[in-house]
């Protein structure tokens, strides 16, 4: 029998949307859960990633990696339908940062987790524990949305973040 | 508890039926909206098919009921 476990972790992504006459740049600095759990009908725990912030979506594979892959996709999925909703870039910026808001009792749990972790609880689990730290002050979740279609934006290579995820530490 | 890894989506829409009364769903893409008391959740339901025959993951069904706060009524509905 596998014990079901939860961890608290940050992750970073950006992608591109293209809307009604624009292009939006969508960067993230979130917060996920991450759960190995049982299942009841296969030999082997599932890796589940439950977003907290954003909230309202979650995905499941067979390693860390692997669901941190799908979450992106279905993070993108949503942007996407989002930009099929909005009227206009403003409309779209109003939704995605409502989507980014909006919290459950995920959020709680995080918190929870991330204070035990920061009290000094070790982290068991290899495929969580080998993950890069962060201290919390540095990913506050944040998300932007800005319109990189817009004569005013200026490409830069600083721009470029890769979609990484991290955990938390007491330092 | 340990749960199935899947939930045909049939049972889906009939916990919500009873949990979430008067909640909206409509096919975006590759999931479907459900609404419900001002809040949405994008279930995913896989891009081809008779969507109405995909399964879906119960993790995502379970964080769905929690982010539309039905979780009370839905899981032990579905789970095993």
């Amino acid at each position: 029998m596998v014990m079901s476990s939860e961890w608290p972790l940050y992750f970073t992504h950006r992608e591109s949307i293209e809307g009604k006459g624009y292009v939006a740049q969508v960067n993230m600095q979130g917060r996920v859960l991450v759960a190995r759990e049982p299942r009841s009908d296969s030999d082997l725990p599932a890796w589940v990633f439950y977003g907290v912030q954003p909230s309202s979506l979650s995905a499941e594979a067979e390693s860390v990696p692997a669901a941190f892959a799908l979450f992106r996709e279905r993070l993108k999925d949503v942007l996407f339908s989002i930009a099929d909703d909005a009227r206009d870039f403003d409309e779209f910026q109003a939704a995605v940062r409502a989507f980014f808001s909006e919290t459950d009792s995920d959020a709680d749990v995080w918190v929870r987790r991330a204070a035990e972790v920061r009290a000094g609880q070790t982290v068991q689990e290899m495929a969580v524990s080998r993950l890069p730290r962060r201290v919390a002050h540095e990913v506050e979740p944040t998300c932007s949305v800005v319109n990189v279609s817009a004569e005013s934006y200026r490409p830069s290579p600083e721009n470029n973040v890769a979609s990484q995820i991290f955990q938390t530490t007491a330092a | 508890v340990t749960y199935r890894t899947f939930v045909r989506l049939a049972e889906v829409w009939a916990a919500l039926e009873r949990c979430a009364p008067g909640y909206g769903k409509r096919h975006t893409r590759d999931h479907f909206r459900v609404t419900y008391e001002g809040r949405f959740y994008d279930l995913s339901c896989g891009p081809h098919g008779d969507v109405e025959r995909a399964k879906i993951f119960f993790s995502d069904v379970r964080k769905m009921s929690r982010h539309l706060q039905i979780q009370d009524c839905v899981i032990p509905l579905l789970g095993e």
